[in-house]
């Protein structure tokens, strides 16, 4: 699929059908995700798939934000203290989520790409999460992934270019 | 309905239940218009646990349809989000 139109025709999907998604697709959408740019290179991303039946019965518990029952699920996440370590404090703050955000438009790029529909999720509880995945403390989750084959594709709500695009000075 | 029914039942209700709790707590911190959506997906998730064991009626269809038009027009304009809402509450009183 070439880039411009998976760019336009990605939605975010919130009806999946119950078909499970191949564990070597899920690890090609996490390999797209580290070829995403990352402030000083730092790559301090961690992911974690689920795919356990009881641990996405879990995951739907606690990430309200988790519309439909996709089958499978990326936590895109970020070592912190990693990152603390190789931008300091405030840049791995600012920064982190930035390099997770990235990452995964990387991941539902393709996953489109793939064939399958991908909902990010910011809606979770981050303690639970945190418990549910086993992550340790500086292990933090910043986004879900919600991955599977796509029942109903919604419309594109409008993308309006005039008004927020200016050529060399903003102006009102 | 079978024991295993009842326990896939079960499990899918409390399933909801705990939706429902994080969902209290997480919209204490989250835009209002997001609390409309996260009644409407435990109303579907209520229609799907149901559904798989069986335990529908003839307007049960209607209902899930209308609850996916709503879901679907998230994102769209909120005057299409309440359009599909109120045509759904007018449906329950057909």
């Amino acid at each position: 699929m070439d880039v411009r139109e998976a760019i336009r025709t990605r939605r975010s999907v919130r009806r999946y059908s119950d078909a499970a998604v191949d564990i070597q697709v899920l690890h090609r959408l996490v390999e797209a995700g580290c070829w995403a740019p990352t402030a000083d290179n730092a790559q301090t991303w961690r992911f974690v798939v689920v795919t356990d039946a009881a641990r996405m019965s879990k995951l739907r518990m606690i990430a309200p934000g988790f519309i439909g029952r996709a089958p499978a699920a990326i936590a895109v996440c970020q070592d912190m203290a990693e990152a603390e370590r190789r931008l300091g404090a405030a840049d791995a703050m600012a920064l982190a989520p930035m390099d997770s955000a990235m990452a995964a438009l990387n991941i539902m790029l393709e996953a489109h790409a793939e064939g399958l529909g991908t909902c990010v999720v910011a809606s979770f509880n981050r303690d639970a999460l945190q418990k549910l995945l086993r992550l340790p403390e500086h292990v933090v989750p910043l986004l879900l992934v919600a991955v599977g084959y796509a029942k109903a594709t919604p419309s594109a709500p409008p993308r309006e270019v005039d008004g927020v695009c200016y050529f060399e000075e903003y102006h009102e | 309905m079978s024991s295993h029914g009842q326990a896939q039942l079960a499990a899918a209700l409390q399933e909801i239940v705990g939706f429902l709790v994080v969902s209290a707590r997480g919209l204490i911190d989250e835009p209002p218009h997001y609390g409309p959506m996260r009644l409407l997906d435990a109303a579907a998730r209520v229609v799907d646990a149901l559904e798989e064991e069986g335990l529908t009626t003839p307007d049960t269809p209607r209902f899930r349809e209308g609850i996916e038009s709503v879901l679907d027009a998230w994102g769209a304009s909120t005057d299409e989000f309440v359009a599909s809402l109120d045509a759904v509450i007018l449906g329950l009183v057909d």
